[in-house]
C-alpha cells in the first residue's frame, strides 16, 4: 500500500474500491447501478427468457394496443413489440457498448503513450486529438454512415472513430499528473522496465476518471446511434434496435402511440441508468473532476 | 395560414395552400420556368387524360389525325392566351417543344426537337421517329407543359393559375390568371409547399396549417376519416406496385422457382393489413384502369403454398438466399418485403432483404444483383404504353445497359417477345396494339418475370371546409379550377 | 496570449479543414450510387438512358479520378467558388447562404431557451444544495440529457400543435415556428448547462473567499449573485463553446423533425443524394463554423481568467 501526500488518497488502489463501494450505496447510484444490471441482463439473457419471437408477423393482429397476449401492443406486421424491445437491447446496448469499448481502448492507447512519453510524440498526438476536436463530430458520423451505407456496423464505425478524443486528452491528463507521482518515480529509478512501470503503476491509476467517462458515453452513444437511425443511417428494419424502432413507428405515433413510447422509454432508462452510474462514480474515480463537463 | 379565414363571395376568392410530398420548384425544372409541371396549374398540354384514364380528350389541341405512317397534324385552339399576354400559336408550340427536346431528349416519346412544325398559326405537324400509335396520349404527360419560348426565368405557361416567380426550394405561390380560356378558377390563391415527412403531411392537414394534402399515409386513412374538419378521398391509379424478378441472376433464373414464389404470396393480406384496405391485389403488372392491361383475363397464382412447394422441388433449389431488394424510402415496401420474406421461408426459400437507400437504389448495379426488387411503377402520362418497352424490352429502362454489356438483361423475355413489344409501340390501330400487349402480358405472367402485388390508390386529404377537385387517376394531372372555399 | 499561439491556431484550423475536406471527399466518392442515375431519374421520372448518364458525368468532370476532382474542387474554393448543386445547378454558396440563417435562429433560440432555464436552475439549486428545487432540478436535467430530442419533438408537437393548436407544426419562418423546435434543441442543452452549473457553483460556494463575504454578513442573495455567477461565467462559457458541437448534431435531427430548411437537412438530403458540391459545402461550413466558435470562445476564455495560460497544453 503505497503512501502519498496527495488529499483523497487517490494514490491507492484499496481505498479507491472503498469510495466506490460507498458511492454504490448512495440511493441514486444505486438506482443507476440497478438500472444499468437489468437492461445488461435482458440483453445478454432477455431472448433466452422470452420465448415470444420477435420476428413472427401475424397480420390479423396488426397494430393492436397493449394487452395480456402482448403486454406492449403489436407492430405494423403483427410482431409483438415486448420481444422486439427485449432483443433489441443486444443491438442499442451492444452497439453502446462496442463503440464506447473502442472509444476507450483508443483513447486510453493514445493517451497514455502521449503522456507517458512526452516531447514531440505527445506533441504529434495531441495535435491529432485537437484536430478530431475541432470538427463538428455529427458532420463527420453523418457522412461517414450515409456515404458508406445504412448499417449498425457503420454506424459502429463512425461513432468509434469520430469520438475517441475526449478519453485521449482525459487518460494524457491523469499520466500527467501521475507520471510525477513518488511510485512512479521510485518504480522507475529502481530500473523496472518502462511497459511494466505503465502497466503496474501508471494505467491503475488513470482508468477511473476513464471509467466515469465510458459510462456516461455509453447514454450518449446510445442516443447518437437511435438518432442516426431516426435519419436513416442505422440499423435498418426489421433489426429491432430502438431508434430505428421509434423512426419506423413515429408515423404512428398518433394511431399506435406504443410502437414510438416503449422503446422510447427503453432508451430513456438505459440513458438514465449510465448516467446515474457515472455521476455516483465520479465522486469516487474522478475527484479532480476531469471528466465534470471541462476539456 | 389558416382555411376559413377567407368568406366565398359569388366570385369566388380565397387562398388555399397544397402539399405534396416534394418541393414543387427543387430539381432542375428550368425548361419550364423553374417549376416542375407534375400537379402545377401553370402549364398545359396539347391532349388531356380523361380522369378515369380511359381516353385522351382534346385540350390545347382540338383535333388530330395522322396524315401518314410517321406524321401528325394538330389543330390548336384560338382563344388560348399566354400568362404574357400572347396567343397561343403554332409556332409558339413548336419552339417550346423544340427546345424542350434539345434540352431533355425524351427517348420513350418517339420525338426529337426536330419533329416540331408549325403548318400555320393553328396547325401543328409532328413528326414522330417511328410509327408510333401512342402519340397523343404521350403528349398529355406533364412534361410536355408547354412554356412560351421567350422567356426561361418564371414560368409561363396558359394554365388557370401563373406565378409571379418559382424560387427553388420555395413553396410556390400562384395566382388567379383572368385570361384563362377555360372555367375561371375560384381561387384567388394557390400555394404549394413540399412536405417530405409523410406524418408532418398528416398533422399539418389536422392542425390546418395546409388545407390540402396528396401522400397522405395509408396508416393515418381512418384517423382522418374519423375527424370531422377533414375529409379524404381515394382514388384509383394506373400504378402498381411489384416485385421484378431478375431472370439471369441464380437462383430466380429457373422459371419453376420464380413460379413457385408467385404461388407463394398472398396479396389480398398484403393489401389488406399492410395497405390498410387502400388498394386491391394485383395479378399482372399493369392495373385493369390501363385500357390495353390483360389484368382481368390474368389468372391468379396464389396464394397456394403446396403448389409453391411442388414447384420449388421440381426446381432443384439448393438452398441459395433469394435477394430481395427495397428502397427505404418506401417504408410499406419494407413491410411487404419482410412479409414475403416470411411466406417464401414457409415454402422453403431461404431469403435477405437489402435495403437502400436513395442514393443506391436504382443503379444498375444494385438491380444486377438483386433478384427481387420491389418498385411501384405506373403512368405519368394519358398512354401507359412506353411501360412495357420500359420494363420488358432488352433496350428499355434498366434492361438496356446490362443487355448492351453481357447480352442478357434483367427483366427481358427475349427477342420474340421484342417483336410482340414493337408490334404494340407501332401499331396504329388500338387492336393491334391491345393483341400484342396482352399477349406479352400473358408470357410474363407464365414466365414468372414479376410477382404482381397490388393496384395503387391513392390518398388526398383535405379540410372539410373545401369541395374539389375533381380527382385524377394520375395525381400529377390534378386540375385545380374546381378547388375552392365550401 | 502569445502571436505565435494565434498563429498556430489559425494554421491548425487550416489544416483541419484540408483534411476533413479530404476525407469527406474520399468518403463521398467512393460511396455506392451514381449520382448521375440518381439525379437523372429524379428529373425525367423514369431510368435514364446509358447516354445521358454520360453526359452527365463527363459535364460534371465524375469520371476523373477521385483525387484530381477533389484538386479540382479545391481550386475553385480558393477562388471563392464553391461550385454547384447536381441539382438546379444552383450555387453552392448561394444554397448555403439561404439556409444557414435558418440553423442560426433555431441555434439561438435553443441557446436561449437553455439559458433561461439552466441559468435559474443552477443557482438556485447551488444556493440551497439539496433542497427541492435542487432534487428537481436534477431530476429534470437528467431526463433531458436522456430523452432522444426527436421523440420530444413529435410528443410536442402533438401536444402543442394538434391538441392545443397553438403553434404550427412545421416550417419556418416566423417566431411561432421557432418556439416548438427551440424547446426541443433547448431541454436537451438545458440539462447538461444545469448539470454543470450546479457542480461549478456549488463548488464556488464552497470556496474560501465566498465564505469570508458571508462571514462579513452580505446578504445571501448578493454573495451568490455576485461572487459565485463572475466565476461560474468561466465554466459556462467553455460549455456553451463546446455545446456547439451539440447545437449542430441536435439541430439536424430537430431540423428534420420540424421541416426546417436549414444546414441539417440540406446535409442529409444531400448525403442521400450523393450530391457531392453540396455535402462538401455544408461540411466546410460546419466545420469554419464550429471551429471559430472554438476559437472565440478559448480567447474569451484567457481574457476572462488572465490566470488560465491559454498558450499552453491543457493539463
Amino acid at each position: 500500500m503505497s503512501v502519498t501526500t496527495e488529499s483523497g488518497g487517490e494514490g491507492s488502489p484499496g481505498s479507491r474500491t472503498h469510495r466506490v463501494r460507498r458511492a454504490l450505496r448512495q440511493p441514486q447510484t444505486a438506482a443507476g447501478a440497478l438500472i444499468v444490471a437489468t437492461v445488461t441482463v435482458v440483453a445478454l439473457l432477455g431472448p433466452e427468457l422470452l420465448p415470444t419471437d420477435p420476428l413472427a408477423q401475424d397480420l390479423s393482429s396488426r397494430l393492436g394496443p397493449p394487452s395480456p397476449a402482448h403486454p406492449f401492443g403489436t407492430d405494423r406486421l403483427g410482431r409483438d413489440v415486448l420481444a422486439r424491445v427485449v432483443h433489441g437491447a443486444r443491438f442499442s446496448l451492444g452497439i453502446a457498448v462496442a463503440v464506447t469499448a473502442v472509444r476507450f481502448v483508443l483513447g486510453v492507447g493514445v493517451g497514455v503513450v502521449a503522456g507517458y512519453s512526452g516531447g514531440w510524440v505527445d506533441e504529434l498526438a495531441m495535435r491529432f486529438v485537437d484536430l478530431l476536436f475541432a470538427f463538428p463530430g455529427i458532420v463527420l458520423a453523418l457522412v461517414i454512415a450515409g456515404v458508406a451505407g445504412p448499417s449498425l456496423r457503420n454506424v459502429l464505425l463512425a461513432l468509434a472513430v469520430v469520438g475517441w478524443g475526449t478519453y485521449a486528452r482525459v487518460v494524457r491528463s491523469e499520466v500527467l499528473s501521475v507520471r510525477e507521482r513518488d511510485y512512479v518515480a521510485a518504480a522507475r529509478l529502481s530500473g523496472t522496465p518502462r511497459h511494466r512501470v505503465v502497466l503496474e503503476h501508471v494505467l491503475p491509476n488513470v482508468l477511473g476518471p476513464t471509467i466515469v467517462l465510458a459510462a456516461l458515453d455509453v447514454g450518449t452513444v446510445v442516443l447518437a446511434t437511435a438518432g442516426l437511425s431516426f435519419l436513416g443511417l442505422g440499423a435498418q428494419p426489421p433489426t429491432p434496435e430502438w431508434g430505428t424502432m421509434i423512426a419506423s413507428g413515429r408515423h404512428y405515433l398518433q394511431t399506435a402511440w406504443w410502437l414510438v413510447n416503449v422503446p422510447g422509454l427503453a432508451i430513456v432508462l438505459t440513458v438514465l441508468g449510465f448516467t446515474l452510474l457515472g455521476d455516483g462514480l465520479r465522486d469516487a474515480l474522478d475527484p479532480d473532476g476531469r471528466t465534470d463537463g471541462g476539456r | 395560414m389558416t382555411a376559413g379565414c377567407q368568406s366565398s363571395t359569388a366570385e369566388g376568392g380565397g387562398s388555399k395552400t397544397v402539399a405534396l410530398s416534394q418541393s414543387i420548384t427543387g430539381g432542375d425544372w428550368s425548361m419550364y420556368g423553374g417549376a416542375e409541371p407534375y400537379y402545377s396549374p401553370m402549364h398545359e398540354t396539347l391532349t388531356a387524360s380523361s380522369h378515369d384514364f380511359s381516353e385522351i380528350e382534346p385540350w390545347l389541341a382540338t383535333e388530330w389525325e395522322t396524315t401518314d405512317d410517321t406524321t401528325w397534324e394538330f389543330t390548336l385552339r384560338d382563344d388560348v392566351t399566354f400568362h404574357n399576354g400572347e396567343d397561343l400559336t403554332a409556332e409558339a408550340v413548336a419552339q417550346s417543344l423544340s427546345a424542350l427536346l434539345a434540352d431533355r431528349p425524351l427517348g420513350w416519346a418517339k420525338v426529337t426537337d426536330e419533329s416540331f412544325t408549325a403548318l400555320d398559326d393553328r396547325t401543328l405537324q409532328i413528326e414522330t421517329v417511328e410509327r408510333f400509335g401512342a402519340l397523343a396520349g404521350t403528349l398529355s404527360h406533364p412534361l410536355f407543359g408547354i412554356q412560351h419560348p421567350s422567356t426561361y426565368d418564371r414560368p409561363v405557361g396558359t394554365g388557370p393559375f401563373e406565378a409571379e416567380t418559382a424560387e427553388a426550394d420555395s413553396p410556390l405561390e400562384t395566382v388567379r390568371f383572368g385570361d384563362y380560356w377555360g372555367d375561371s378558377p375560384q381561387l384567388e390563391e394557390l400555394t404549394f409547399e413540399g412536405i417530405s415527412d409523410p406524418t408532418t403531411r398528416s398533422t399539418s392537414l389536422q392542425s390546418g396549417d395546409i388545407d390540402a394534402s396528396f401522400e397522405i399515409p395509408r396508416q393515418d386513412y381512418e384517423l382522418l376519416s374519423a375527424n370531422e374538419d377533414i375529409q379524404v378521398r381515394t382514388k384509383r391509379e394506373p400504378r402498381a406496385g411489384s416485385a421484378m424478378i431478375n431472370l439471369y441472376n441464380s437462383p430466380t433464373d429457373d422459371v419453376d422457382l420464380r413460379r413457385a414464389l408467385n404461388y407463394a404470396v398472398d396479396q389480398q393480406a398484403i393489401v389488406e393489413s399492410i395497405l390498410n384496405g387502400i388498394g386491391t391485389p394485383a395479378k399482372g403488372p399493369y392495373p385493369p384502369m390501363i385500357p390495353w392491361s390483360a389484368h382481368e383475363d390474368l389468372p391468379a397464382y396464389g396464394p397456394d403454398p403446396d403448389r409453391a412447394r411442388e414447384l420449388v422441388e421440381q426446381s432443384g433449389y439448393d438452398g441459395e438466399d433469394v435477394e430481395l431488394h427495397v428502397s427505404s424510402d418506401t417504408p410499406h415496401m419494407q413491410l411487404i418485403a419482410a412479409r414475403m420474406q416470411e411466406r417464401f421461408a414457409e415454402i422453403g426459400v431461404s431469403s435477405t432483404v437489402r435495403q437502400f437507400g436513395r442514393g443506391s437504389f436504382y443503379t444498375t448495379e444494385q438491380k444486377t444483383e438483386s433478384n427481387l426488387t420491389l418498385i411501384e411503377l405506373g403512368s405519368i402520362n394519358g398512354a401507359a404504353d412506353y411501360l412495357v418497352h420500359l420494363q420488358f424490352h432488352s433496350e428499355g429502362g434498366d434492361n438496356a445497359a446490362v443487355h448492351e454489356s453481357k447480352g442478357t438483361g434483367l427483366y427481358n423475355l427475349g427477342p420474340e417477345v421484342d417483336a410482340l413489344i414493337e408490334e404494340g409501340d407501332r401499331a396504329l390501330d388500338e387492336e393491334t396494339k391491345h393483341r400484342a400487349y396482352r399477349e406479352v402480358q400473358q408470357r410474363v405472367m407464365d414466365q414468372g418475370a414479376l410477382v404482381p402485388i397490388y393496384n395503387k390508390e391513392y390518398v388526398f386529404g383535405q379540410r372539410a371546409n373545401t369541395t374539389g377537385p375533381r380527382m385524377h387517376a394520375v395525381p400529377h394531372m390534378t386540375r385545380w379550377t374546381g378547388f375552392a372555399n365550401e | 496570449m502569445s502571436w505565435a499561439y494565434i498563429f498556430r491556431r489559425l494554421s491548425l484550423t487550416a489544416v483541419t479543414l484540408l483534411v476533413v475536406s479530404a476525407v469527406t471527399y474520399g468518403l463521398i466518392a467512393i460511396a455506392p450510387g451514381d449520382p448521375a442515375e440518381l439525379v437523372l431519374q429524379k428529373q425525367l421520372g423514369q431510368p435514364p438512358t446509358s447516354q445521358q448518364v454520360e453526359t452527365f458525368r463527363a459535364e460534371h468532370g465524375l469520371d476523373d479520378p477521385i483525387h484530381w476532382q477533389y484538386l479540382h474542387w479545391l481550386g475553385d474554393l480558393l477562388q471563392g467558388d464553391l461550385g454547384r448543386s447536381y441539382y438546379h445547378e444552383r450555387s453552392v454558396s448561394e444554397l448555403l447562404f439561404d439556409r444557414l440563417p435558418v440553423t442560426v435562429r433555431l441555434a439561438a433560440g435553443g441557446l436561449a431557451v437553455s439559458l433561461a432555464v439552466s441559468l435559474p436552475t443552477g443557482i438556485l439549486s447551488a444556493a440551497r444544495p439539496r433542497g427541492l428545487a435542487d432534487h428537481l432540478s436534477q431530476a429534470v436535467a437528467l431526463l433531458g440529457v436522456a430523452m432522444p430530442n426527436f421523440w420530444l419533438g413529435y410528443l410536442l408537437i402533438f401536444a402543442f400543435s394538434l391538441k392545443l393548436g397553438l403553434t404550427p407544426v412545421y416550417g419556418s419562418g416566423t417566431l411561432a415556428h421557432l418556439v416548438l423546435p427551440s424547446i426541443t434543441l433547448g431541454t436537451g442543452l438545458a440539462a447538461i448547462q444545469t448539470r454543470l452549473l450546479r457542480a461549478t457553483l456549488r463548488d464556488t460556494l464552497d470556496a474560501e473567499f465566498v465564505t469570508a463575504a458571508r462571514t462579513r454578513g452580505l446578504r445571501e442573495r448578493f454573495v451568490v449573485g455576485k461572487h459565485a455567477l463572475r466565476n461560474a461565467l468561466l465554466p459556462l462559457l467553455t460549455v456553451v463553446g463546446l455545446q456547439l458541437g451539440f447545437v449542430l448534431s441536435g439541430a439536424v435531427v430537430v431540423e428534420v423533425v420540424f421541416q426546417r430548411p436549414g444546414l441539417g437537412t440540406t446535409l442529409v438530403d444531400a448525403i442521400f443524394d450523393r450530391n457531392y458540391p453540396v455535402v462538401q459545402g455544408v461540411t466546410l461550413l460546419a466545420g469554419v463554423l464550429f471551429v471559430s466558435v472554438n476559437t472565440v470562445t478559448d480567447l474569451a476564455y484567457g481574457l476572462v481568467d488572465p490566470r488560465i495560460d491559454v498558450g499552453g497544453d491543457p493539463v
